[in-house]
């Protein structure tokens, strides 16, 4: 067992030993133990910041239960689960993508640039239109991402600053455009653009919007659990996130691998942002993502890259999320009180990953060297 | 022509004070990095020491604020270095967890409410309401004399707050520290090499604690300048990712605390001109393409740093990686 | 000032008597004594697994012994780690330089030096330094970055590093293996200076005519036990030799040849191969080879001649420097490891749990691990079959006993020789080979795992694939091998049939390879 020493005072130490591989039984209760402790320890924060921590969690879960509100989280949660399963596929590989956000901001560009093309009367509607949407969305998020790809693999640029660099500029660009050539004429004024027609959003009219989500979500996460377990490529992009030398023995093309890989997180990304600005907003504009994508990227770490655990971790932030602006309505508390939640889930997840691998001793000093 | 010199010299001043924002950063985790460890966590980090320097101010002025922040930063330092460094887990998962709880923390604490709360809890004294304004007391510039009538580089160099200095002095003394000092040079070894750092005798734990910490100060200080001398107005994302561009700079810098100087000035020229150049009328309505040339360009200069270096990029060498004594 | 062991009145710096230290599997040094005399140069002898490094590293405190004693000047000590040798004042240089590439030379002699200041004076420093290059002849500059100094100079800056920490007893470990012929005469030349003003040398070299020209005195281990002590003008090449392979030690069973020989297909061809090594110095010199199917080739030599640099070569894993790689009529020089895969070429590397699996992979995906889109494992739609996978790994598993739990487990938790079972099974069993290549197939196995691996490979044999494989062991060579090929400094220096090969012809050409003349 490989032990690290962590010297104490005088001839003490604590050892930290790996612990021999838990049951998924055992594994389960100790994240679901550390997800408590989480919200434990946001709740001593708020507490001591002025706000009733119980009020809190009574109005959060009462905001869970209603019906009207279940639909909310479903709704919410979509963009981020997409987005996240997105993720999975760039973070199997190792590929540190930060860039969700941008992703989704060029898809809700490209969707809008449709919707506005259509307007002027230069795209067809009809059933055409959606499907249009849907292709320009996926692309624009998906190259969107192949730029930090391509320059990581050429230059060996920074894909965390990179991606990062690019979500500002997305996000700056739409503000641009809605400010500017995209401005709804008819709008008051408002920086905004023109509404999605309903034949341009996800759930055409007729259908339950909930269950179109469910339907794609399911999808997506079915599929990236195939292709993650049954296809070449799904098993070449595992290793070369394990060990880019033993891919090259293996033979695999690792340049190709990541930008396939990076590529289709990208276009779910852009997917994620056609659903924002057709179906939960209606119309782009600024601030129309409250951090969906950068959500998204926690919801894939805690969930295990694994598409299942990940839509459901989706799901709970999807909760946080709408709990967010119940909160606010009911007892005003800052939105940002979520942000400080996810956070602490976040933190006490990568302890909890620690927990089930090592356990802590605490020794005498063992005797010299080997 | 003395149009000309007037906007050089405004606009050189202005690059000083917004690029001490990032200074500091830099200087902080130019020395967190030569230890071997990448600090994703600034970007937080910095935002709660722009909040608690925009209460501390209120309720007991400059000097607790600036002190304040540069402690809570090492605290949190000190947190991620328990993580990273002891534990051994993945210092960029660690680093953004911090992100994301400084900035939920920053975002949640600096609301009216919360603001006013914290304020009457600090310093019952000091009437609440102030923190719902979301300003406080500008940190005032220093007044050097007969240096600040030089013209041109007067203005600039000579009439700024007394952290802009302080930033200037640390990026000195930090790199005196890293290349000319003992201590310096056991620094750079840990994040050459620690293993040899570690049979040669070097601390190499304490070392990168040491570094954590104090870089981790330096950006709590960078937020709190940020605030105080810079743009005392308090607004949720008053950050806007400057953390993360430091993070650039540094690698732009080739980690080298005097190399910083000049690329911050070259970020704070870049901000002090989007700026000027909205009130130019050129893009007047439409500032945001302006403002995209922050990221774009550390983009741009992260590419050029890699092709100039075809790909070896003079890290120290055992960046990023946890340690791990072979027994 | 000669103070040689010969002169009257000098008694020995170091005394290390009774020196037993074991490993899990290995008894690295049994009932040692080992004498180090002030003023001389001492080569300590062997090949690798003899037991020299082990007792080096025992006198620089790296390991601490079972049993025995240790004096310094006289008085007895224990040396719990490399700071207290560096204390007594002994120094050693490893065959991986410890340095740091990015610092300067002298940065990197003065790192943590108990004595230096907090504000450097680093002129100063540099002036001390300059005065010991230029008192040996040296040409380095300690202002220069250590990265771009040759593999010489990095060596020099070692010796630095003891020399002002007060080090007079310097152990050096097999430093000529990265050396110049023109470096090593260098180096020569300032161990005898160093003896000269009285330090002690030790040289730990696997080369004969090393240790014959610049050493005093001459100790020879084998197995773990001193076989031989003398001063170095009282004895010959060719007594060392023998002491070092041991023909008289044990006598060498050489099993009856293996019938089923076939008729034999030429695989592969090498002629003039040249192959860089890692530390910018020509590993493989010009090597002019040919290996048939249906035959076993071991390459036989002490290890850093350029055996697994040649191998690589073929294998795809390192390009050629120049030269010709022929398998089966198509040049592959240069080739990927992939297309060697497919053209029937499969490499075993040593160390397979670093380099050829996987460890956080299941068993069965390891198996699939280099044939996972190729059929019958692919499906349409570029789907694996992991049925199929399993099945195969399954396979793989039985007939090469590879002891798991289940295929599901992962691969960290296989044992050494489990790795190696796993990966000669996966190779032979998912790839199709016409050639095998396998590098130190047995190293750190234990006898099964050992002999197991010895079976499989004749049995290729006998199923007219050819087999080259590299070994340090003499004893298995020659169980194995139709032919030998005996590598010595980067070339083949003959290649001998099962009937012709003696252990005495292969120790000679082994421990000197082609007559050197002993000046040079």
């Amino acid at each position: 067992m490989r032990r690290l020493n962590i010297p104490l005072a005088g001839s003490l130490s604590i050892r930290l030993e790996r612990r021999p591989e838990l049951s998924r039984a055992r594994s389960a209760l100790v994240t679901l133990l550390f997800l408590a402790m989480a919200f434990l320890l946001s709740g001593a924060i708020f507490q001591l910041l002025g706000y009733g921590a119980l009020e809190i969690y009574s109005a959060f879960g009462r905001s869970v239960l209603s019906p009207t509100m279940v639909e909310e989280i479903f709704r919410k949660s979509t963009p981020i689960i997409l987005a996240a399963i997105g993720l999975s596929y760039s973070y199997r590989l190792n590929f540190w993508n930060i860039g969700a956000e941008g992703q989704l901001y060029m898809g809700m560009i490209a969707a809008t640039g449709v919707v506005v093309l259509n307007y002027g009367g230069i795209l067809p509607g009809g059933p055409l239109l959606l499907l249009l949407a849907v292709a320009a969305s996926a692309l624009a998020g998906g190259l969107w991402s192949l730029i930090p790809a391509a320059l990581k693999i050429r230059v060996g640029a920074n894909e965390i600053i990179t991606t990062l660099m690019l979500n500002y500029t997305a996000i700056l660009l739409a503000d641009y455009l809605v400010h500017g050539p995209w401005k709804d004429p008819t709008g008051y004024g408002f920086a905004q653009t023109i509404p999605f027609p309903p034949e341009a959003k996800l759930a055409p009219p007729g259908t339950p919007e909930w269950a179109v989500f469910l339907a794609v979500s399911a999808a997506c996460a079915l599929t990236t659990l195939l292709v993650f377990n049954y296809t070449v490529f799904g098993f070449e992009s595992k290793v070369v996130g394990l060990n880019p030398y033993a891919s090259r023995y293996a033979g695999i093309r690792t340049g190709s691998v990541v930008l396939k890989g990076v590529l289709i997180s990208g276009m779910l990304a852009g997917l994620a942002g056609l659903v924002v600005a057709g179906n939960l907003i209606g119309r782009l504009r600024p601030g129309a993502s409250p951090g969906y994508g950068y959500h998204a990227i926690i919801a894939a770490l805690l969930g295990g890259l694994n598409p299942i655990t990940v839509s459901f971790s989706s799901l709970l932030f999807g909760m946080l999320l709408t709990s967010g602006d119940v909160l606010q309505a009911s007892i005003q508390m800052p939105r940002a009180g979520v942000k400080i939640i996810i956070a602490m889930i976040f933190i006490t997840t990568i302890l909890a990953e620690f927990w089930k691998r090592h356990r802590l001793r605490i020794a005498r000093r063992g005797g010299g060297g080997g | 022509m003395q149009e000309a010199l007037a906007f050089v010299e405004a606009l050189l001043s202005s690059a000083v004070a917004a690029g001490t924002i990032y200074l500091l950063a830099a200087v902080g985790e130019s020395i967190t990095e030569r230890s071997g460890v990448i600090n994703l966590g600034i970007e937080g980090i910095m935002a709660i020491g722009a909040v608690s320097s925009f209460l501390l101010t209120l309720a007991y002025g400059h000097l607790a604020a600036l002190l304040g922040a540069a402690a809570l930063g090492a605290l949190v330092g000190l947190f991620h270095a328990t993580l990273s460094v002891s534990l051994r887990l993945n210092q960029v998962v660690v680093g953004l967890a911090i992100t994301w709880l400084g900035l939920g923390l920053s975002g949640f604490v600096g609301a009216p409410e919360v603001a006013r709360y914290v304020l009457e809890t600090l310093n019952p004294a000091v009437p609440g309401y102030l923190a719902e304004l979301k300003q406080a007391p500008r940190l005032q510039e220093l007044n050097l004399g007969p240096l600040s009538g030089i013209p041109v580089l007067g203005r600039a160099l000579f009439t700024q707050n007394a952290l802009v200095y302080f930033g200037l002095i640390s990026a000195v003394l930090a790199w005196l520290i890293i290349f000319r000092t003992r201590w310096g040079l056991s620094l750079r070894s840990v994040g050459e090499n620690p293993a040899l750092a570690d049979s040669s005798g070097i601390n190499v734990f304490l070392t990168r604690y040491l570094a954590l910490i104090v870089g981790s100060a330096f950006a709590g200080l960078a937020g709190a300048y940020l605030f105080t001398g810079y743009q005392p107005f308090w607004v949720e994302d008053l950050t806007r990712s400057r953390g993360f561009i430091a993070l650039s700079l540094v690698i732009l810098a080739s980690w080298s605390p005097l190399r910083a100087v000049g690329a911050s000035l070259l970020f704070g020229a870049l901000e002090a001109l989007q700026f000027r150049v909205q009130l130019r009328g050129l893009g007047a309505e439409t500032p945001q393409l302006v403002m995209m040339l922050p990221y774009l360009i550390t983009i741009l200069t992260l590419v050029v740093v890699s092709l100039a270096t075809r790909g070896r990029i003079p890290a120290p060498a055992a960046l990023g990686k946890p340690y791990t004594r072979e027994e | 000032m000669n103070m040689s062991p010969d002169s009257p009145g000098s008694s020995p710096v170091v005394e290390m008597r009774g020196i037993c230290k074991s490993f899990p599997l290995v008894l690295a040094n049994d009932h040692v004594d080992f004498f180090i005399y002030p003023g001389e140069v001492h080569a300590l002898l062997g090949e690798n697994g003899a037991g020299k490094t082990t007792l080096m590293n025992i006198l620089y405190g790296i390991y601490r012994p079972d049993s025995g004693l240790i004096k310094v000047r006289g008085a007895p000590v224990t040396i719990g780690s490399p700071r207290d040798a560096i204390r007594l004042g002994i120094g050693m240089v490893h065959q991986d330089f410890r340095l740091i590439d990015g610092h300067s030379v002298v940065e990197n002699v003065f790192l943590n030096h108990p004595e230096l200041n907090f504000l450097p004076r680093w002129r100063e420093l540099e002036g001390e330094l300059r005065a010991i290059i230029e008192g040996y002849g040296w040409a380095i500059d300690p202002r220069s970055r250590v990265g771009q100094l040759s593999p010489g100079e990095k060596q020099q800056v070692e010796l630095l590093k003891l020399l002002v920490r007060g080090a007079d007893i310097l152990l050096l470990d097999e430093p000529t293996s990265v050396l110049t012929p023109i470096e090593s005469r260098m180096l020569f030349k300032t161990l005898r200076r160093m003896a000269e003003e009285g330090k002690s040398v030790v040289l730990i070299t696997h080369k004969l005519n090393e240790a014959m020209s610049v050493s005093d005195r001459v100790t020879v281990m084998r197995k773990g036990r001193v076989v031989l002590t003398k001063p170095t003008r009282e004895t010959n090449i060719e007594e060392l030799s023998a002491a070092m392979v041991g023909i008289n030690a044990s006598g060498l069973d050489i099993p009856l040849p293996q019938t089923g020989a076939k008729e034999r297909e030429l695989l592969l061809s090498l002629r003039g191969l040249r192959v860089m090594g890692d530390k910018g110095v020509l590993a493989v010199k010009g090597v002019d080879l040919d290996v048939y199917g249906g035959e076993i080739l071991g390459i036989a030599g002490v290890s850093g001649n350029g055996q697994v640099e040649l191998v690589e070569a073929i294998t795809g894993i390192r390009k050629p420097l120049s030269g010709r790689v022929i398998f089966r009529g198509v040049e592959v020089a240069g080739a990927m490891p992939r297309k060697l895969m497919e053209l029937g070429i499969t490499y075993i590397p040593p160390e397979g749990k670093k380099w050829g699996i996987v460890p956080e992979l299941s068993i069965y995906e390891n198996v699939a691990l280099r044939v996972a889109r190729y059929p019958p494992f692919t499906g349409r739609l570029g789907f694996v079959r992991w049925g199929r996978v399993v099945e195969r790994a399954r396979k793989v598993v039985g007939e090469f006993r590879v002891e798991v739990g289940s295929l599901r487990s992962k691969a960290s938790t296989l044992s050494g020789g489990n790795v190696q079972r796993l990966i000669l099974g996966r190779e032979l069993e998912t790839t199709n080979p016409r050639l095998v290549v396998a590098a130190y197939p047995t190293k750190g196995l234990d006898i099964a795992a050992t002999e197991q691996i010895k079976r499989v490979l004749m049995r290729l044999r006998e199923r007219g694939i050819g087999v080259l494989f590299v070994s340090e062991d003499i004893d298995e060579v020659l169980e194995l091998s139709d032919r030998i090929a005996v590598m010595y400094d980067g070339r083949v220096v003959g290649v001998l049939g099962r009937g012709e090969a003696s252990p005495e012809d292969l120790g000679a050409l082994m421990s000197r390879g082609v007559a050197v003349n002993a000046s040079s």
